[in-house]
Parts: structure tokens; C-alpha cells; sequence
């Protein structure tokens, strides 16, 4: 088999629930062959190593699975964060994904390293930039305090993936509801 | 052949292990060498899950009731949380592995063990409590205006604590202490 003749997303969709499911670390290349249905030599030539199947599933959920669209809605801004926040309890059907936030769940496996450290940096600087870019748009809010909301919503953000684990839906829905009411009391004065 | 004291002291020697390693990961091997037992007592004394459970306990009784205690009982109220905070923001990692081994292990093993469901709902409800007690201090020295805020601002400390133990592996001290801060300062 030639090593381009698989889809490069169908195979990294699978990678991403393969390490999702099973952590990083505690799945082997074997597991990943046997769940792609992709050889060895191709998936190498393709990715480079493990970790390049890492990198790539990780860029491939940020583009796809972060419902960045919500964050585009002409709502209040309590309303857009809610269901920004939430999107993530609520995995669409197609995809098997368990729920929470992906590159939250790498993060806190791989905390040590060096390639997550700055893939998971980049994603929360890209976070606080929607953050910011939606209170521009939306509130009257001068630029520190725009600053310091969002990243209040970005710290807050870090919370509420990893409060999915231990709460219940309905709890961690309402425990969003309270802090987001907390944090952007100060947008509406 | 092993009185109670002496198991205390194999459980203390068990809680580093989970602590840095996680629970998976650890294997019987690691944890007979660490607490200097045959893996064959290992097994038939504990396995590997219950070890864990009573490592928990040894970990929530040794290192976090007496922070929960201290947070309640103290004068400053709020700033006795902020205090501890802070603390955890300048952990350093060379010396302790720092963060929360009960949410560490919360976070691997999600909804697979069962039995952990009770210790956490314990420590939360012990979380609370505490902070709730030191926030009333608060109110009545004048701190808070209103007293039926003093729940959501609970939930507002117990959740940055959560976010805390993911970032202190990205942040630096000084950008946690801000934005530590600045949770602080939504409490009127």
C-alpha cells in the first residue's frame, strides 16, 4: 500500500479516540495499527513518530472540535461563554469523543514534556485571544480590564475541563452558570 | 508478622509513588520496592486498589485536613484561602510533586473506579465547609456585603483550585499569583 492512500484525518480521528480513551502513554503503536488499519512504515512516513500523530490529532481537534463558532454568536456574552464552555460536555454524535476537552486531557497527561508545554500554551494564548476579541466586539470594557477578564475566562476555562470529571452534568452546568455570572458581572457594571 | 503501626507507615511509604506516578502506570514491582515488601505480602495484604484507597486516606488525613483546618479556623477568613493559594502557586517541583494527588487521580481514572466516588465527595463537602467557614469570618468582619453570595463564592474558590492544578505545569508563579488575584478580588 502506497502511504498516501489513506484519508490523513479519518486516521488521526482515530488516533485522537484511540489516545483520548486509553491516554498517550498507555497506548502502543501496535494498538494504533490495529485500530487505523494503517502499517507501521506508513504511518511513520506520514507522521514522523508517535508524537507527530500527537501534534497533528491535536491540531486536527483544535480545528475541528473546538466549537469556536459559538463564540461568534450574536448574543449576550454570558450566553455565548455558557454554551462555549458547555459545548465541550456535549460531544456531538458522530464522533464517539468522551467528554471534556481533549488538549485538556493531554495537558494534564503529558505535563511534563516539552512538546505539550508549548502546544498547550499556544492553545490557551489562542483562547485568551477569542476571549479578548469577543469583549472588544461586545462590551464597552476598557483595554485592562479586557485583559484581565479574559484571562479570568481562560483560567476558567482550565477549571471547568477539569470539573467535568468529577461533577455530574447538571451540577457542572450550574457551577459554570455561577462563574461566569461571577466573572462577567463587571462587563454589564 | 505486621502490627497496625507498621502498616501506617508502608501505606506513607505507598503515597509518594501514586502521587508522582499516577495509578496506572505504577506497577507492583515499584510499589514492593518502595515500601521495601515482597510483592507476594503486597498482594495479599492489599492489591493495588485497595493500597491505593488507603494511600488516599494516609495523603487526605497527613496533607490536606490540616489545611482544611487551618482555613477554618483562622481569623484572616478569605485571606487565609488566598494564603494557601499563593502557596500552592509557589510550590516548587523539584521537591514535592505539588499537585493535588487526589485530582490527579480523579483525572486519570475518571468514572473506572467506583470506589473513588465517595472519598472525593468527601473531600469536597471537607473543601467547602471550610472555605464556607473562613468566608463567614469574613462577612462578619465586613469583608463581604452580602451573605447569600457567600456559596457561589465557594464554588468560585473550589473550581480555581481545579484550574490551578492544570496550569501550575504551564504558568509561571508570578502569572499564577495574578490570576489567583483576580478571583480574589470578585469577593465584596
Amino acid at each position: 500500500m502506497r502511504p498516501k492512500e489513506f484519508s490523513r484525518n479519518s486516521v488521526l480521528e482515530k488516533c485522537l479516540t484511540l489516545f483520548w480513551e486509553e491516554g498517550y502513554n498507555g497506548t502502543g503503536i501496535q494498538e494504533i495499527v490495529d485500530r487505523t488499519n494503517v502499517n507501521r512504515y506508513s504511518l511513520y512516513e506520514e507522521f514522523g513518530n508517535k508524537e507527530g500523530i500527537l501534534i497533528a490529532s491535536l491540531e486536527l481537534y483544535k480545528k475541528r472540535h473546538v466549537s469556536w463558532e459559538l463564540l461568534a454568536q450574536p448574543l449576550s456574552i454570558e450566553h455565548v461563554l455558557f454554551e462555549f464552555y458547555t459545548s465541550f460536555f456535549n460531544p456531538s454524535k458522530d464522533n464517539n469523543h468522551p467528554i471534556g476537552c481533549y488538549i485538556s486531557s493531554m495537558a494534564m497527561e503529558l505535563r511534563e514534556t516539552n512538546v505539550m508545554q508549548a502546544f498547550f500554551n499556544a492553545y490557551l494564548d489562542l483562547l485568551k485571544d477569542r476571549f479578548e476579541q469577543l469583549l472588544k466586539e461586545t462590551s464597552t470594557l476598557n483595554t485592562s480590564w479586557i485583559k484581565t477578564v479574559s484571562q479570568q475566562l481562560t483560567t476558567f476555562y482550565c477549571t471547568s475541563m477539569g470539573m467535568y470529571v468529577i461533577f455530574p452534568q447538571e451540577e457542572a452546568e450550574r457551577y459554570i452558570q455561577n462563574n461566569l455570572n461571577l466573572i462577567t458581572k463587571c462587563i454589564n457594571g | 508478622m505486621y502490627k497496625r503501626v507498621d502498616q501506617n507507615q508502608l501505606i506513607k511509604k505507598a503515597v509518594p509513588i501514586f502521587w508522582e506516578n499516577g495509578y496506572r502506570a505504577v506497577s507492583y514491582q515499584e510499589l514492593a520496592e518502595g515500601m521495601g515488601i515482597s510483592k507476594s505480602f503486597l498482594y495479599n495484604q492489599w492489591g493495588k486498589e485497595q493500597l491505593l484507597l488507603d494511600s488516599i486516606d494516609s495523603y487526605l488525613s497527613e496533607n490536606i485536613d490540616p489545611v482544611f483546618h487551618f482555613i477554618e479556623h483562622s481569623e484572616k477568613g478569605v485571606e487565609a484561602i488566598r494564603e494557601v493559594y499563593h502557596e500552592v502557586a509557589n510550590s516548587n517541583f523539584n521537591d514535592d510533586p505539588c499537585t493535588c494527588m487526589l485530582m490527579n487521580i480523579a483525572l486519570e481514572l475518571k468514572q473506572e473506579l467506583k470506589t473513588l466516588s465517595p472519598v472525593y465527595d468527601q473531600f469536597l463537602k471537607n473543601m467547602r465547609n471550610s472555605y464556607s467557614a473562613a468566608l463567614h469570618n469574613t462577612y462578619k468582619a465586613g469583608g463581604i456585603k452580602d451573605i447569600n453570595k457567600i456559596p457561589e463564592f465557594v464554588e468560585m474558590l473550589v473550581g480555581l483550585m481545579f484550574g490551578l492544578n492544570l496550569l501550575l505545569h504551564y504558568k509561571q508563579s508570578s502569572e499564577l499569583i495574578v490570576y489567583i488575584d483576580s478571583f480574589f478580588d470578585l469577593i465584596e
